[in-house]
């Protein structure tokens, strides 16, 4: 026994009851996580705390205003613009901004950034900060009263000591935009304010006593009735509308708190009704809500000893996970994250040298066995216990199992001394005789169903009727293999299941045993359990455990994540876990997910683990050796609120930038942009297991991009080209529940400006301003140079018209001259006459090309032979004229010669004049000279004679062409290169033959449509085709055919074309 | 002028800190001997000992100190032994502790007539106690705070608190004590910090072999000092004991009236403090006798009682055969 004052108690008492023991120890523990100024805060004392719309959670202590996310706290002082260090009060308005109040009597607001606010004649504390419904925001100044600040920032003080009374005021809560309810140290007021800043009217609420009203919070779902917190007073249930209040007093709550003379400083009401009191000095107080009884039943009181950091607490926080948040005063925040499992450590009640060995629960009552004894208390209540030892006929042994039958009787299995049993209202146990073997005595499990209660011993299977005392004992002589029974099981099919040592398990059904070995090798079983699908689970020394079936056997052993193989007990929860109990720690096994899942020192569960129970609330209860864990299967779900993400920290290229969702950037012409985004997601719940995930898009990608993992809180990229970017940040609590909406920065690097649209067309104008200011240039140039010319072209037309009219002037006498020149050579050239008086059928086409010609024809009639030639003086106009009068000179002059006979001896003579004449003689002088053709036809035979020079002689004799192609040299050509003589060649001739000469200025002509040459080949076709025509028609169409030909072309040599018929 | 104050001020605090030990903080203060503080009910007749009906008190706790602090208030009630009765119980109590802004800096605070707002500060904590035998004999604690609460006075050692006891209605004396502490459950000193007054009221001790003393620092600035004592009932003798004085007797005052005396202060008493001995009257058993009493320097500047004695309580220092000179001054 523990107490000291136990062997004296115990001989006088019955019933121990120890609760006056218990001013030092209050109860259950649970998992808080405490954050002190070891761990970030800047003080211990901290007077509000409130989460933000971005749901950084806001902490106000006295020495500075601090934000934390969940991983770290940063603190914030009038260095930030704050109007004070000193936070007295926190809220959050509708409108998302955070307003802070000071121990000054300033005020803060929070919106992106710290705007101070002054409130003008006051420097006391604002206590308490509201908001009435036309979003005006109150506060309330210690020493002077209520102070409102309108939408715009407005603020109008209601000091009016006059109307309020020398008090101090403490809270406020606006019921209409006029009406107030003020806490004050003489109680609760009510006022009418009007917007100018006067107090109305002023009355004392007379249902709420004259003490200090601390709070005054508005019931959840019902309106206009609003809990009331005092100082010393408790709290009171208000109603306006009634005038009505009532202190609420409950004796019957826990024994650790007074809750009628509690300090309350703040209150929360959760939406069943239950409500979280925070005290002075007694923690937070849990009082539940029975809707049924409307009243409070039960109660939990959160102080040091079961985790809080302090037990003056001054605010209290629900946070959108459903968290609770403790401000206290002197130790900092503490915050109650899991509420799954509550702790009843045996240390806390002063039995720490004890271990539970065995746990049960029945009504409101909660059993632990001990070594030497057991434990009943109120598990609202911890420290409300009894110990029963050997003075209530308990022995001293360790007690391992409970069982309360139909008719109220409990049972107590002990560890030697067999079966115990108490009536309903007796306190005394009684044993109660069922073997007189020693080993039947040491039970090791016990269970029952109506009044049959099923032992597990170290001396077999026992099946008791407590009725009618009937025993049933089962050992190895009925079939038993082994008489040591480590459990008992009853399933849900209320099949008996046994686990005899290292024997499997067996199946007890109408005193016949089944035995299950389960395997060929030792089975030692240690628990049994059912999962929601029916299946068995085996809790195994050394094995871990066995999912086990006929047919089936399934081993979840530490290779599968057990913690260890060696399990005590196994238990089946209303979620589908099977929980495994191990010395020390626990194994979690999620059949749902399959996942294991272990508990150990970490999470306070390193105790060594005996036992379990299942209570008809369906939670689980864990024997262990520090004491008693209770689970709750329905608070252990899975946190399905996403994390809060926001944006802390951005920089680009290291410079820090306002947090917004469009992040427009020039083009780094330099340096590329280093991006670098810090972000957090905020989950109070287990906020390292908040995972991220990143992904970046440009604009217009045909694909969506993918989500990337990210291990940090930060997303940084040093490079990042130009164009409209997307970056979304999501994250997942610890549970996988990622934000429904990410977080979304648009980037938008601007195109560079050899990519824009502008600078093509700049581009395009420069070029274009460019070559036309070439052009223009140019133009410049070529006007300029245009005029120069005018000028010279005027100068030179001046002079060009002199010369003009000079040279049209010498044009002018030239032509005359060579008009003259014609008529000379006119007079000089026979006349037609002279040959059509010989030969009557005679033409002579003569066309010189310019006015005087250098082809000329010659006549001339001698000793009955008439001679005619055609010759082409070298060059044309006034040279081919000299020539023609040289040739018609020479040719008059030789043809007078006695020794000139023939045609040719007149070429060769006048060859010869010519060259003597030109003085050919010498290569250095030029090859003028004559293609001439000499006829000589005797008038009388009508014998031809022809000799030519170069020019040929077309003869049609007796009606077939005869062409004499004449000697290859001109007259005049140089004596040196070419000596050969002129011939005479002679045909006879008869009248009608014809014969036609022409020079070649008929046969060069170009003309034609192609713009050919006539060519001698024509004028043997036309001549073959026109030499019977009558000569005066030939002529006309010699002429017409060279002018046809010529058309509109030059005429490119004299031309001369004579043609006679004999 | 007021950064000589400051200057002295700011020794005065760092020389208290330097001696200040685990003792600290009771008031009356150990060294002090002092029965009780006591405080009547404003109806209370002034011939009983209280001129004012109001005590304060303040206390300095240094800017180190980071954890709770409570004030612990011994017998807060009026009524039972530790009380002093006039007819029926009928005088209730007001004990409000202030910090914050002006709570010390305010001058009415520190001034002798309560006809100011000697309430200046931020009311951290206030109770009224009649007769309630809950707390007889017993504690009350106020707490806990944040030191940071108390008004920051560098001069004064750091955060300073103050606390006012009123007698707002009856006319019986209440006695009491008080102790800062940092825990709500005991007596546990706060390093550091400690207590001072400018106008203090007490109990003597009934027995007449008990010798009460009080504790007034010298600065370099004081030349000659002023005392003025009420209702001491010519209850034996009050002196000084100081490097210069070897029992300079003080005016001491008869039943309901003041009395003055004057003190000129020797060089060799500078910058230490002066030990003013209640040595009572052995042979009129007065008992029962509140006295107040309060100093002034030669400006008509209040000077602050400590609660221990700054330079370690002052000793004559004996000049055989030469007697003392007094100051020039």
């Amino acid at each position: 026994m523990i107490f000291s004052c136990h062997n004296f108690l115990k001989r006088f008492l019955v019933l121990l009851i120890l609760p006056g023991l218990a001013s030092l120890v209050y109860g259950q523990s649970f998992r808080f996580r405490n954050y002190d100024s070891n761990m970030g805060l800047p003080q211990n004392f901290v007077y509000c705390v409130e989460q933000g719309a971005d749901g950084f959670l806001w902490i106000g202590t006295g020495e500075g205003l601090v934000k934390y996310d969940g991983l770290r706290f940063q603190t914030f002082s009038t260095r930030d613009s704050l109007a004070d260090d000193f936070i007295t009060s926190l809220y959050r308005a509708s409108d998302g901004k955070m307003w802070a109040g000071h121990n000054n009597g300033s005020l803060t607001m929070l919106n992106e950034e710290f705007t101070p606010i002054r409130i003008p004649g006051t420097k006391s504390p604002v206590r308490h900060i509201c908001q009435d419904k036309s979003e005006n925001i109150w506060a309330v100044v210690q020493n002077n009263g209520p102070v409102r600040i309108d939408k715009n920032q407005k603020i109008t003080t209601y000091f009016d000591a006059d109307k309020l009374g020398y008090k101090l005021f403490y809270s406020i809560y606006p019921l209409t935009e006029r009406i107030l309810l003020l806490g004050t140290s003489e109680g609760l007021m009510r006022i009418t304010v009007n917007n100018q800043g006067e107090i109305e009217q002023a009355e004392e609420i007379k249902e709420i006593p004259l003490t200090t009203v601390t709070t005054i919070k508005p019931r959840k779902g019902i309106t206009g009735e609003y809990w009331i917190g005092t100082e010393d007073e408790g709290f009171f249930k208000y109603s306006v509308d009634e005038s009505y209040a009532k202190q609420i007093i409950d004796n019957r709550l826990c024994l650790t708190f007074n809750i009628e003379q509690e300090n309350i400083q703040d209150i929360v009401e959760e939406d069943e009704g239950h409500l979280l009191i925070a005290t002075w000095g007694d923690g937070v107080i849990k009082l539940f809500f029975d809707p049924l009884l409307q009243e409070f039943t039960e109660s939990f009181s959160f102080s040091t000893v079961n985790g809080l950091s302090d037990n003056f607490v001054k605010d209290i926080l629900c946070d959108r996970e459903g968290n609770y948040w403790f401000a206290t005063y002197g130790g900092g925040l503490s915050a109650l994250l899991d509420e799954s499992m509550v702790f009843y450590n045996l240390s806390t009640i002063g039995f720490q040298e004890n271990k539970a060995h065995a746990v049960y629960r029945s009504d409101s009552s909660l059993y632990i066995g001990l070594e030497n004894g057991f434990i009943k208390a109120d598990p609202f209540c911890f420290t409300d216990f009894s110990f029963y030892d050997g003075a209530m006929g308990v022995p001293r042994d360790e007690i391992t199992g409970f069982y309360k039958s139909p008719d109220g009787r409990l049972w107590i299995a002990t560890g030697n001394n067999g079966l115990y049993y108490r009536n309903g209202n007796n306190n005394h146990f009684e044993p109660f005789f069922y073997t007189q073997s020693l080993p039947g005595r040491k039970i090791r499990d016990i269970t029952g169903k109506d009044n049959l209660i099923y032992l597990a011993t170290v001396g077999g299977f026992f099946e008791v009727n407590i009725q009618t005392g009937k025993v049933l004992h089962l050992t190895t002589e009925r079939g038993l293999p082994h008489n040591n029974i480590n459990f008992v099981y009853r399933d849900r099919q209320d099949q008996l299941w046994i686990g005899p040592k290292s024997s499997g398990i067996c199946r007890i059904e109408n005193q016949k045993i089944e035995v299950h070995k389960i395997s060929q090798t030792p089975v030692d079983v240690y628990g049994m359990a059912e999962d929601q699908q029916g299946r068995i689970w085996l809790a195994t020394q050394g094995k871990g455990v066995l999912q086990y079936s006929e047919d089936t056997l399934i081993n979840i052993s530490v290779t599968e994540g057990l913690a260890k193989n060696f399990c005590y007990s196994i238990k089946d929860d209303k979620t589908n876990k099977l929980w495994v109990t191990h010395f020390p720690g626990l194994s979690c096994i999620d059949l749902n997910s399959g996942k294991i899942h272990t508990y150990g020192f970490e999470e306070n569960l390193g105790a060594d683990f005996y036992n379990t129970f299942t209570d008809v609330d369906q939670s689980i209860w864990f024997a262990s050796s520090q004491g008693v864990i209770n689970y709750f299967p329905d608070k252990d779900h899975d946190n399905k609120v996403p994390p809060h993400l926001n944006f802390t920290v951005i920089k680009v290229s290291g410079k820090k930038q306002d947090i917004t969702n469009s992040i427009d950037l020039p083009y780094p012409y330099r340096d590329n942009y280093k991006l670098w985004f810090e972000f957090i997601g905020i989950s109070f719940k287990n906020p390292n297991g908040v995972t991220y995930q990143y992904q970046l898009e440009k604009e217009g990608a045909q694909e969506p991009a993918e989500w990337v993992d990210l291990p940090t809180t930060w997303w940084e990229r040093d490079y990042l080209p130009d164009g409209e970017w997307t970056l979304r940040i999501r994250s997942f609590n610890a549970d996988g529940i990622p934000n429904a909406e990410p977080l979304v920065v648009r980037i938008n690097i601007a195109t560079p400006i050899w990519k824009k649209g502008w600078f093509y067309l700049l581009l395009m104008t420069l070029l274009v301003y460019f070559i036309y200011q070439i052009i223009n240039i140019r133009e410049r140039k070529l006007r300029h140079q245009k005029e120069i010319l005018q000028r010279e072209v005027a100068s030179q037309t001046v002079m060009l018209r002199q010369q003009k009219a000079e040279i049209e002037r010498k044009n002018r006498d030239i032509t005359d001259s060579i008009n003259y020149a014609k008529k000379i050579q006119s007079s000089i050239l026979p006349s037609i006459e002279t040959l059509e008086s010989k030969f009557r059928e005679s033409f002579i086409f003569f066309l010189p090309r310019d006015i005087v010609s250098g082809d000329f024809y010659w006549l001339h009639e001698t000793k009955g032979k008439f001679r005619f030639c055609c010759a082409d003086c070298t060059g044309h106009g006034v040279p081919g004229a000299f020539m023609s009068m040289i040739g018609t000179t020479l040719l008059n002059d030789i043809v007078k010669r006695e020794d000139i006979h023939s045609p040719a001896d007149i070429l060769n003579r006048l060859d010869f004049e010519i060259k003597i004449l030109l003085q050919k003689n010498s290569k250095d002088t030029t090859t003028d000279g004559m293609d001439i053709s000499i006829v000589e036809v005797d008038l009388a035979t009508k014998k031809i004679t022809v000799a030519s020079a170069k020019r040929p002689v077309y003869l049609f004799l007796n009606n077939e062409l005869t062409i004499y192609k004449g000697t290859r040299r001109s007259v005049g050509d140089s004596i040196i290169d070419n000596r050969t003589p002129f011939v005479n060649i002679e045909y006879n001739g008869n009248t009608g033959d014809a014969i036609y000469l022409f020079s070649d200025g008929y046969t060069d002509q170009f003309g034609g449509p192609d713009g050919k040459k006539f060519m001698t080949v024509s004028v043997k076709k036309l001549l073959e085709n026109n030499y019977k025509k009558p000569m005066k028609e030939q002529h006309q169409i010699v002429r017409d055919t060279f002018l046809n030909w010529k058309n509109h072309l030059d005429q490119v040599d004299d031309v001369i074309f004579m043609g006679i018929r004999l | 002028m007021r950064n000589t104050i400051n200057r002295t001020l700011t020794l005065i605090v760092l020389s208290v800190l330097s001696v200040v030990s685990m003792l600290a903080q009771p008031v009356p203060a150990v060294d002090e001997n002092i029965h009780a503080l006591v405080t009547f009910g404003k109806d209370g007749d002034t011939a009983w000992g209280d001129d004012d009906f109001i005590q304060v008190i303040f206390f300095s706790i240094p800017e180190t100190f980071q954890g709770p602090i409570f004030l612990r208030l011994y017998d807060p009630d009026t009524g039972g032994e530790f009380d002093e009765q006039q007819g029926l119980w009928n005088t209730r109590m007001a004990y409000s502790l202030y910090g914050g802004k002006g709570a010390c800096s305010n001058e009415d605070a520190r001034k002798i007539k309560r006809d100011g707002n000697y309430k200046s500060g931020t009311m951290l904590g206030t109770r009224t106690f009649g007769e309630d035998a809950r707390y007889d004999d017993k504690y009350y604690v106020f707490g806990p705070f944040n030191p940071t609460e108390g008004e920051l006075l560098s001069d004064y050692g750091g955060y300073v608190f103050k606390f006012v006891a009123e007698g707002i209605s009856g006319d019986d004396g209440n006695l009491y004590r008080l102790f800062l502490s940092t825990s709500k459950d005991e007596n546990r000193p706060i390093e550091g910090a400690f207590a001072f007054y400018y106008k203090y009221k007490f109990r003597l001790h009934d027995n007449v072999n008990e010798v009460s003393h009080i504790y007034p620092y010298i600065d370099e600035r004081v030349v000659a000092i002023k005392q003025s004592n009420f209702d001491w009932d010519t209850d034996g003798i009050l002196r000084i004991i100081s490097p210069s004085k070897n029992g300079e007797k003080m005016g001491i005052s008869a039943d309901n009236n003041w009395t003055t005396s004057l003190h000129q202060i020797s060089k060799d008493d500078i910058n230490s403090s002066l030990d003013i001995q209640m040595i009572k009257n052995k042979s009129a058993h007065i008992k029962n006798n509140n006295v107040v009493i309060y100093l002034e320097n030669q400006y008509g500047e209040l000077m602050p009682f400590y609660s221990i004695p700054i330079g370690g309580i002052p000793k004559y220092k004996y000049s055989i055969g030469i007697k003392p000179k007094q100051s020039a001054r």
